[in-house]
């Protein structure tokens, strides 16, 4: 400020005394001068006119005889000697009781004046401390002036006469500020607080009151807020919640308590250092924002618990101003107390101490065994808090989860490893809960959290692969139910074949489970593998009408415990693949036997060479079903089983938690299905794959009745031809009767009728399995999947049927093929 | 446990590259031996019996007593399928070896594998005067004998659980293995006609002029009997072998280690899918029935490859399943020497590609798709074909320096050059009436020669059959329509 300013300020000032006061001494306007001034000057606006001691001391002895005059001097040496420092509020006191009685009747007893000098300073911490200067500081002080100040009043009393005083206002909104009616101030509905329209107030101060009044309303709202919170009694966040608001607030009624004494105080008849609006104003300004943050927390925490309290307060957080931010921060880090102890429990002992459900993670006491590890315990996402992602919250819930499964699946009771490491060593006192809320992700929980993650879930993966041989049952399961052993397949097969020949509903599990075990025995090499082999289990299938063992039976895999909790849940699909390899393989058995049976007997049969032509064709299909059927299984086993187990080794290699085992495990049972045409898209194409079989069976039958038929002429023919041999050398001449030579042709002619008639049915059977086959390769040639389109080729590699079937070039083309590369690129 | 395979060696060639084999050994320690040879490539029939249990010891980790090496006591290979196990639990293999002369088997007992074989199961004819080259002589030695022998098959073939067929193990040129080999065919058909029987047929060098004068005899007496007894043949072609050891291998004088190992390779890989158990093919008809459509072409023709030698172990090329299956389609891997494709119709009737080793299945996928697009390999046109591939173990007791090796088993047409061949040096042979007599001593063609004839007619309907599956209109031709 430049001097001409102040020389200005002056000037105006001196204007304005003379204004008010009127004609004066200029020792009494200067006094007012200087009073007005210190007024202006003083920053916080609010500093009062002090008396004089000795002034004080001065008017007592006026009204007293000099007698008393000494005696008075004397105890107020005594006085002085003492520890009071407010002696100028003794004086005062003794000075009005002295007074008149009139006076006393509008004054009320003043105990802030009775302080006795306890004075403790204004309310310090949160910054809205009105700084009181203490009493004794302004002996500089201009000698109070009756006159004035009962001119001030006199002015005071004309506005009052229209208007309600500023005190009873003032004393209104203090009460309004505890949320209590005043004369003035009445609680409306919505608990804000309204001006009883009986009382006149003029328009500034109505409006300043109505402003201030917000306070109450604000206090109000958190009140009732809070109560309502307690009333629901729900859990430790809320309670921490509660604890932490009624914390802010009782800054608040320091506040409170302050203007209340700040009024109290200053009432002194002379009412130029009372406590005014524009004072209230100003005090409650810090208050009024600190009262809105609070009221609009509460307001939206009403009715929540848990994780998503503290959801909605971290929310809050993010506010830009420090101090809001300073005072959300203080409220947060106590609601996330309760759960951050929680989370510590649970990441370090896996123990859920959560009665009121306020834990993001929440169990189900009545699951166990398999499905413990997916079911039992699971992330409640209401109760997440928004400070803590996804991941982390599952990572936070694998955890705990793994440390349960040790102990309850594994039955591994052993302490679990590093706990005792530096990382874990009283990580909570070390770790304030600040860290959890902020999440930083190199702080030391999240490293904490990351390591007892890490270990837990490796040793996991550890006792899995190590005490519960997880990959002998792997591959137990891809050598017994994925064929992987072809060698026990054959066996078993061969040694179930008449079992399963039967009708479905007269077939005996235990019969069957008798020649498995038969089986393995036989082809086992490995006695370790017992703990693989004793699990293998039949399964017969629920029969209906007309089915054969051949359509019940399944080889099952018993798994429990910890690898059941991988496994269990895949079991279906298993026994659903290994009946579709076992049908394939069954189909390759039926080749090979009908093979055999041809090639071994092709030899016997060279002398009767009208049957070659019926051999031959039966050669001829019987390759063409064993080149497809062969494909396929090629197809299924290396290319759909093999390339899926490929990477699924690779993934379990580096699986680190029993969650990357479990989903590479699903992707790899998923892809099977997929590949082996078990899954909803394929399904037309299954259905079409049985029919192709279909004539094989077929083929079946015919050859083992020609088989027979033949073999009987054949055996009729050498026995007779013998016969005649004999005969003819026994009685010197052709020993064969006519009879004889009747029947002999009779039944040459019927067995090359029959010929005739097998030759038309192979015609036909080879006609419908080529059709189907074609419809097949049409089919496979037109599947989404490039692998399908692939096998297609495969299956027709030199074009046989291409060549026979115009409809199959088409799939085939460079511009379906262009097609289906691009998307098998774009696939990869 | 099913399909086990008796194996049966006769003569020298079964049993003769152990022989060579210990002449091999002692030549490096220089013995002067009045066996000197002078030209092994010419005297080499084959290298089959030794070498084939030799590398099957190694494979399985059988120890030349028969004992299970330490290291081999956790295998999950099939050791039944080849060998049986005594009351000691020494593993014996099921093979019975026959001769007519002593010279070979001798030998044979006195190498450090004698105590392998069950010497019950080791068959000298007593006379000892062999069959000198002839085959009429061995066959009828093989039928005086077939009491004895017989009493050694079925005590074999009692000894399994369930017998799946016999590997034999023969030269078609010589007098024991064609002629005692020829007799042993024709009873095994008659007394086991469930089974089924392989054999690893040596055939004679080509390029050498043979001391055997009437190998063109025995040969296609042989044929006959393997065209009609035998369920599948395993050609093993001397002249192809030869050219192989010295043009592929660089070997100047091949010797008969190197040959043998390249032989016994082939036998023991062919087998390997039934000894070292996986998905598919883990029985004789498994492995064989995709490859063989109608009985009679059932000849099979072989390649393998990398080819390499122990000596120059130097030149190690990177292989890929790709390489691998494409190096195998070439004629120059195979070891049939056909003569050169003049009728352009040949194609495959079928492959069976065997690969060993770390294999990617979708590679294999690749590799097929490649092969196929450049049309490498020509199939028949009457029915479905392709080349079938049988990812297999390896032995886990050999270390190779290949990533991949493959062995592919072909069915060609083209096969029928090498009985056209047959057919020719018979014709010219026979034109002259040569070397007749020796046969004439004998009771078969005492009176006519019609033996001889006869098996020309088979063998030549043999050609025209795999002339004829080169056509699409195979399925209606028939043996009496030929022309």
């Amino acid at each position: 400020m430049s001097v001409t300013e102040l020389e200005n300020i002056s000037d105006i000032l001196e204007k304005l005394v003379a204004s008010v006061c009127g004609e004066q001494k200029p020792e009494v306007i200067q006094k007012c001068m200087r009073f007005s001034l210190s007024l202006l000057a003083t920053t916080q606006g609010i500093d009062t006119l002090k008396e004089d001691e000795t002034m004080i001391a001065s008017q007592i002895k006026s009204t007293l005889s000099t007698q008393d005059a000494t005696l008075f001097d004397e105890l107020h040496n005594n006085l002085k000697d003492g520890d009071f420092r407010n002696r100028l509020g003794i004086l005062r006191f003794l000075l009005q009781m002295s007074q008149s009685s009139d006076r006393i009747q509008d004054d009320r007893f003043v105990f802030s004046e009775m302080r006795l000098g306890l004075n403790i300073p204004f309310a310090s911490t949160s910054g809205y401390s009105c700084q009181l200067s203490s009493s004794h500081a302004s002996h500089t002080q201009v000698p109070f002036l009756s006159t004035e100040s009962n001119m001030l009043l006199t002015s005071n009393k004309i506005i009052d006469e229209d208007s309600i005083s500023e005190d009873i206002l003032v004393q209104d909104l203090i009460y309004s500020f505890q949320g209590i009616e005043g004369k003035v101030l009445k609680l409306d509905s919505s608990y804000g607080f309204q001006i009883d329209p009986t009382i006149r107030i003029n328009r500034p101060q109505k409006q300043t009151v109505l402003r201030l009044s917000e306070l109450g309303y604000l206090y109000n709202v958190i009140q009732r807020g809070l109560g309502r919170i307690v009333s629901g009694s729900n859990g430790r966040v809320a309670d921490s919640f509660v604890a932490a608001l009624h914390k802010e607030l009782a800054e608040y009624y320091r506040f409170i308590a302050n203007a209340q004494e700040e009024v109290n105080r200053v009432k002194d008849p002379l009412g130029l250092d009372r406590v005014t609006l524009s004072h209230l104003h100003l005090w409650a300004y810090d208050p009024l924002e600190t009262l809105k943050w609070l009221a609009s927390i509460v307001r939206t925490c009403v009715g929540q618990t848990g994780g998503a309290l503290a959801s909605i307060v971290y929310e809050f957080s993010h506010h830009g101003d420090p101090r809001v931010k300073k005072l959300v921060k203080r409220i947060l880090e106590s609601v996330s107390e309760p759960l951050y102890n929680m989370l510590l429990r649970w990441i370090t002992d896996g123990e859920l101490d959560d009665p009121n459900k306020e834990f993001f993670i929440e169990s189900c006491a009545e699951v166990a065994g398999e499905r413990m590890w997916h079911e039992k315990y699971q992330v409640r996402d209401s109760m997440v808090p928004s400070f803590i992602n996804r991941a982390q919250a599952r990572k936070i819930l694998g955890t705990g989860k793994s440390i349960n499964f040790l102990r309850e699946v594994c039955k591994d009771f052993s302490p679990l490893q590093g706990r005792e490491t530096e990382v874990f060593k009283g990580s909570s006192e070390k770790i304030g809960v600040e860290a959890f809320f902020d999440m930083d992700p190199d702080g030391p929980l999240q490293t904490m959290m990351d390591v007892a993650y890490k270990e837990t879930s490796i040793r996991v993966v550890d006792i899995l692969t190590k005490q519960y041989h997880l990959m002998d049952h792997l591959q137990g399961i891809k050598g017994y139910l994925l064929l992987g052993q072809g060698h026990f397949v054959q066996h078993l097969m061969h040694l179930l074949e008449p079992e399963l020949a039967k009708p479905a509903n007269s077939l005996y599990p235990h019969n069957i489970a008798s020649i498995l075990e038969t089986a393995i025995r036989a082809t086992s090499t490995k006695l370790d593998e017992l703990d693989v082999q004793k699990r293998l289990d039949v399964r017969l299938l629920a029969p209906s009408d007309n089915e054969t063992g051949w359509d019940v039976f399944a080889l099952d895999y018993n798994v429990d415990g910890p690898i059941g909790t991988i496994l269990e849940s895949s079991r279906q699909t298993y026994q659903a693949v290994f009946f579709s390899l076992w049908r394939a393989k069954r189909m390759e058995t039926i080749l090979s036997a009908i093979w055999k049976q041809q090639i071994t007997s092709a030899k016997m049969f060279s002398k009767m060479p009208e049957i070659l032509p019926i051999q031959k064709h039966i050669h001829l299909i019987t390759s063409s079903m064993v080149h497809l059927v062969h494909q396929m299984q090629y197809y299924f086993l290396f290319e759909v089983i093999e390339c899926s187990w490929d990477v699924f080794a690779k993934q379990l290699g580096q699986a680190s938690s029993l969650d990357d085992i479990i989903i590479a495990h699903t992707n790899f049972i998923e892809s099977v299905r997929r590949g082996t045409l078990l899954d909803e898209q394929s399904q037309e194409l299954m259905n079409h794959l049985r029919s192709v079989y279909g004539p094989i069976l077929e083929l079946q039958t015919l050859e083992e009745t020609f088989l027979a038929r033949a073999t009987t002429e054949y055996e009729t023919r050498v026995s007779s031809e013998k016969f005649i041999n004999t005969e003819s050398e026994n009685k010197n001449q052709w020993g064969c009767t006519k009879n004889q030579d009747v029947d002999n042709v009779e039944r040459k002619s019927l067995f090359l009728k029959y010929l005739n008639t097998l030759a038309m049915k192979l015609k036909l059977l080879s006609r419908t399995y080529q059709d189907r086959v074609k419809k097949f390769l049409l089919m496979l040639a037109s599947a989404e999947d490039v692998s399908l389109q692939l096998l297609s080729v495969r299956l027709d590699f030199n074009e046989y049927y291409i060549s026979k079937d115009s409809r199959l070039v088409a799939p085939l083309t460079y511009q379906h093929r262009r097609q289906s590369d691009q998307s098998f690129l774009a696939d990869k | 446990m099913p399909c086990e395979m008796i194996t049966l060696q006769l003569g020298q060639c079964g049993n003769q590259s152990k022989l060579l084999f210990l002449m091999a050994l002692i030549s490096l320690f220089d013995f002067s031996n009045s066996l000197s040879v002078t030209n092994p490539t010419h005297l080499l029939p084959l290298s089959v019996g030794f070498e084939f249990w030799k590398r099957l010891c190694a494979e399985h980790g059988i120890s030349p007593e028969g004992i299970l090496e330490d290291y081999a006591t956790e295998g999950t290979d099939r050791k039944d399928v080849f060998f049986y196990q005594s009351d000691d639990e020494h593993y014996i293999p099921r093979a019975v070896l026959l001769d007519l002369e002593p010279r070979v088997i001798h030998t044979i007992m006195n190498s450090p594998y004698s105590k392998l074989y069950n010497p019950e199961n080791i068959y000298l004819s007593k006379h000892g005067g062999g069959a000198g080259n002839n085959w009429a002589s061995g066959y009828h030695q093989g039928e005086k004998l077939q009491e004895e022998i017989f009493d050694i098959l079925d005590r074999e073939a009692d000894g399994s659980d369930s017998l799946e067929g016999f590997v034999l193990c023969h030269s078609i040129a010589g007098g024991t293995g064609s002629g005692m080999g020829s007799f042993m065919l024709e009873s095994l058909a008659d007394r086991f006609p469930k089974k089924l029987i392989e054999t690893y047929s040596v055939f004679p060098n080509q390029d050498e002029i043979s001391d055997v004068v009437v190998q063109p005899y025995n040969s296609l007496l042989t044929l006959k009997r393997l065209t009609q007894c035998a369920d599948c043949v395993v050609v093993l072609d001397n002249t192809a072998l030869n050219r192989i050891a010295s043009d592929r291998l660089h070997i100047q004088n091949p010797s008969f280690t190197q040959i043998n190992k390249l032989v016994s390779t082939i036998m023991s890989v062919s087998t390997t899918t039934l000894r070292y158990p996986s998905y598919m093919n883990n029985d004789l008809v498994g492995l064989i029935a995709p490859l063989i459509p109608t009985p009679r072409l059932h000849f099979l023709m072989t390649g393998y490859t990398p080819l390499t030698t122990d000596q120059e172990g130097a030149s190690v090329r990177k292989t890929s399943v790709l390489d691998v299956m494409r190096r195998l389609l070439q004629p120059k891997n195979m070891m049939v020497s056909t003569a050169l494709d003049r009728n352009a119709a040949h194609c495959y009737i079928s492959i069976l590609n065997i690969i060993q080793g770390e294999v990617d299945p979708t590679q294999v996928h690749k590799s097929l798709q490649r092969i196929r697009e450049r049309k490498l390999a020509q199939f028949i046109p009457w029915g479905p074909a392709s080349i079938q591939v049988a990812l297999s173990r390896k032995s886990p007791y050999i270390q190779s320096t290949h990533r991949v090796s493959g062995l592919m088993l072909a069915n060609h047409t083209n096969i029928s050059s090498l009985f056209d061949r047959a057919l020719q040096q018979y014709d010219k042979l026979r034109k002259r009436e040569a070397f007749l007599e020796q046969f004439r001593k004998e009771k078969m063609f005492e009176d006519n020669l019609d033996e001889l004839d006869n098996s020309r007619e088979v063998v030549d309907y043999l050609v025209k059959e795999y002339q004829a599956a080169t056509r699409s209109d195979y399925l209606t031709w028939s043996p009496s329509k030929a022309d």
